[in-house]
């Protein structure tokens, strides 16, 4: 599936992302739309979580809220996306640790350098031009 | 009506739960018997949503927040009751380099 995200809400991840990860620590956030939208994303969601050495967990009863959140609002997530403190890579936590099945969102994204930098910006704002955020996949 | 019938027809809504699973913003119902495990009720719920990745790292979570750990309980032994809404989640939910 293609999703469509708003530009502010692209802008949105951006900014959380550098705030929250200030260029050195990881940090994830998730795209969600309602279920009888699912194409146009509607929210940012910027879970709880720690970050350490390894990369991050997510705090479980934020995960049950979130959860509870969602069935309430009739909403799902599409997309999960987390930076990397330096190069971007699939790594096998990753792999193992999916929010949900890849059939009910359209997968798993990781930005380089925490977002840190000019280019990783420049890399997924090339995305944004085409609007199609709908593969597995690593922005060069 | 046979006596057997009329007595699984007197005792089947002591006996089975109506279930309601959360999973990704969807509620689905399954219906269960108490004595069945958390470990069955947990392989219909994942087979409920389909071909869901890293199923081994699914767990079944109470509304307050209880992970239903003990996969061999009972869900009578469990606390669970008829007209429960269980999350299905991961156990942890972690990201990184590993």
């Amino acid at each position: 599936m293609r999703y469509r995200i708003p530009a502010a809400l692209l802008a949105e991840t951006f900014d959380v992302f550098r705030q929250c990860g200030g260029g050195q620590r990881e940090c994830q956030l998730l795209w969600t739309s309602p279920w009888s939208e699912p194409e146009g994303i509607k929210a940012v969601v910027h879970p709880q979580h720690r970050a350490h050495a390894g990369g991050f967990e997510l705090a479980s009863d934020w995960v049950n809220r979130f959860w509870r959140d969602l069935a309430r609002t009739g909403s799902g997530i599409r997309v999960q996306i987390h930076t990397h403190p330096h190069h971007a890579f699939h790594s096998s936590i990753d792999d193992a640790f999916p929010r949900v099945c890849a059939q009910c969102a359209g997968g798993r994204r990781r930005y380089p350098d925490a977002l840190g930098s000019a280019k990783s910006e420049a890399a997924m704002a090339g995305h944004r031009r085409d609007q199609s955020l709908g593969c597995d996949g690593v922005l060069p | 009506m046979s006596a057997i019938a009329e007595e699984v027809t007197r005792r089947e809504p002591m006996h089975v739960l109506h279930i309601t699973i959360l999973y990704n913003g969807i509620p689905k119902k399954i219906d269960i018997d108490r004595e069945a495990t958390v470990k069955t009720l947990l392989d219909r719920a994942i087979a409920l949503f389909g071909n869901l990745p890293q199923p081994h790292t699914l767990a079944l979570w109470t509304e307050k927040g209880a992970e239903l750990a003990n996969e061999q309980e009972t869900l009578k032994a469990a606390h669970v009751k008829d007209g429960d809404s269980l999350i299905l989640r991961p156990s942890a939910v972690k990201g990184g380099k590993a």
